[in-house]
């Protein structure tokens, strides 16, 4: 494949090239990223590949290369690019809203971003999200409360891995009582494959709306939770430049999507494999259940190993020499944090599941200015549910074989649809 | 434990208040309830130090790389000295990468553990930390 000149980059490379691989690479093992990550790891970190978008984008796959692109101000996260490479069919009115989504935050460049982001961080600090603690805490043991009072086999997915962030997120984010089980049914359908599109779209919309309207009211009425400090800081922003807000209303409406998305089906699926993956190695189980102290770093290996996040997408805005190729300026970039958290000159045996490893620097939750905001809280959500699981059901084990779950391989955020689970 | 002690240079308009340092460190690094921002704590763990080390003035500290990776780390004595203030930019492999930040303010800290403070520096996402020498 060319390495040396790079067709433009909405442009497939000229016929009489061979074309570049198609992306996403296929998976072998189901926990383990596309094996041929590896070799390119060693022979083309820096690589292209059609992506089903329909453009050739360059796949990074180096632990240093990557964080090196997300630390370099010549690279861009704008999500309205043309070249954007996006890893799922698109259309026109999808591309749309992908653009959409990314005008309230994680498609901004510096300095915008850094204002915005600017509003938010205070409400994510280790801190903060520590006094939600109890909170996950009751949640969870609700959650397991009725797990254990119904039927064996259950599906895990359905009982706690979606319920715990979408309960968690209405806390965070101040939706009432009374509005959370209309919440959480959307919320749920809206990210459910096997559900019909159309289902699930008309569930998006009816979310959004519900924010809009609960958005509303909190303008009249900021209450003491996330989005009612948010619109008290943003109107004292606007108040001390004596301009615009940084937030206008359709933003913030954003937003609230956009932390809806972020930290729901992400969260459910890093504990799903998390589950299936001690469960399939029960050594590694046995070194967090008689040590609990030793939970919060193997969170950081869960994270590390699953990388839930294959890919992110960026467009180059100049030209970048790296891994021996140019980037030019245009070109669309994916960002590999599933191989640069296998990478075997960063992590040793990365391919090895080892709870003790005690490696903070996988790429998870990203790097540069765009990394996770809600990563502390995941952490939090992550660690009490690991503790209380396999603490209230000692005996918890899968239910069907391995080989026999449904993994979510076309999926951008990868994960379980299902984990039937008995005791 | 290195038993080496450097100081950490922390530039907040940076910082984009992930936690990682506080999580890494949290002897070391607080964040701020005002703005989410990076802190270093006073009275940061400092083992093996001697407190006269403390009361160099800042006009003598060198300033060293930072955010390199580990495997290829190494304090550099021959850094030119230069008015405090991270190198990190200068050091940096792609030099484009953030120099849109203007001068930035930097809070400084006591001494820590170079190990430590490494660690810290490697993790912080935004490029917000980087070492001195004292």
């Amino acid at each position: 494949m060319p390495q040396s000149t790079p067709a433009p980059a909405a442009a497939p490379a000229p016929e009489t090239e061979p074309p570049p691989p198609r992306f996403p690479l296929a998976r072998g093992c189901p926990f383990d990223p596309p094996a041929d990550y590896a070799a390119l790891r060693a022979e083309q970190p820096v690589t292209r590949v059609r992506v089903p978008s329909g453009q050739d984008a360059w796949l990074v796959t180096r632990h240093e290369d990557v964080r090196r692109l997300l630390t370099d101000a010549r690279v861009s996260a704008d999500r309205g690019h043309p070249n954007l490479p996006l890893t799922e069919a698109v259309t026109p009115a999808s591309r749309q809203a992908i653009a959409a989504v990314g005008r309230s935050l994680i498609g901004l460049d510096p300095p915008e971003h850094g204002v915005r982001r600017g509003m938010l961080i205070t409400e994510f600090t280790v801190r903060r999200i520590n006094t939600l603690r109890p909170y996950i805490q009751q949640v969870v043991d609700g959650l397991l409360d009725d797990l254990l009072a119904g039927p064996r086999p259950a599906d895990l997915v359905a009982a706690l891995c979606l319920p715990v962030p979408s309960m968690v997120l209405c806390e965070l984010l101040g939706v009432p009582y009374a509005d959370r089980e209309f919440f959480q049914r959307r919320a749920t359908v809206q990210v459910r494959r096997g559900v019909a599109p159309e289902e699930r779209q008309k569930a998006g919309a009816e979310l959004r709306a519900y924010l809009d309207r609960l958005l509303t009211e909190k303008e009249a009425d900021p209450g003491d939770d996330l989005l009612g400090r948010l619109i008290v800081r943003n109107r004292a922003a606007a108040a001390a430049d004596a301009g615009e807000p940084p937030f206008d209303h359709n933003l913030l409406v954003g937003l609230a999507m956009l932390l809806m998305a972020a930290g729901h089906e992400s969260t459910a699926n890093m504990i799903s494999l998390g589950v299936a993956g001690l469960l399939e190695n029960p050594d590694q189980l046995a070194a967090i259940t008689s040590d609990p102290a030793a939970i919060p770093m193997a969170m950081e290996e869960l994270l590390r190993y699953f990388a839930i996040v294959d890919t992110m997408p960026r467009v180059a805005k100049a030209d970048i020499e790296l891994g021996g190729v140019t980037i030019q300026a245009g070109d669309g970039l994916l960002i590999g944090f599933a191989s640069a958290n296998r990478d075997e000159t960063v992590f040793p045996n990365p391919d090895t599941l080892d709870v003790r490893r005690g490696a903070r620097h996988h790429v998870a939750f990203g790097y540069g200015v765009h990394q996770c905001i809600g990563q502390n809280l995941a952490r939090a959500e992550m660690e009490i549910v690991f503790r209380t699981l396999f603490a209230r059901i000692p005996g918890l084990k899968l239910a069907v074989p391995l080989h026999e779950l449904s993994f979510k391989d076309d999926s951008s955020v990868y994960g379980l649809d299902r984990l039937p689970v008995t005791w | 434990m290195s038993g080496n002690l450097v100081r950490i240079l922390a530039d907040r308009d940076r910082c984009i208040g992930a936690g990682q340092c506080v999580l890494s460190a949290p002897d070391v690094f607080d964040q701020s309830d005002d703005d989410g921002r990076v802190l270093i704590l006073p009275h940061a763990a400092a083992p093996h130090s001697d407190p006269a080390n403390t009361t160099i003035p800042p006009q003598s500290k060198g300033p060293l790389e930072a955010a390199t990776p580990p495997a290829s780390t190494g304090l550099s004595d021959a850094a030119p000295p230069q008015p405090k203030g991270p190198l990190d930019a200068a050091a940096s492999p792609n030099p484009a990468g953030l120099l849109d930040t203007p001068a930035p303010p930097v809070s400084e800290g006591p001494l820590v553990d170079e190990d430590v403070a490494r660690a810290a520096v490697d993790l912080c996402p935004s490029r917000a930390l980087s070492l001195a020498r004292p």
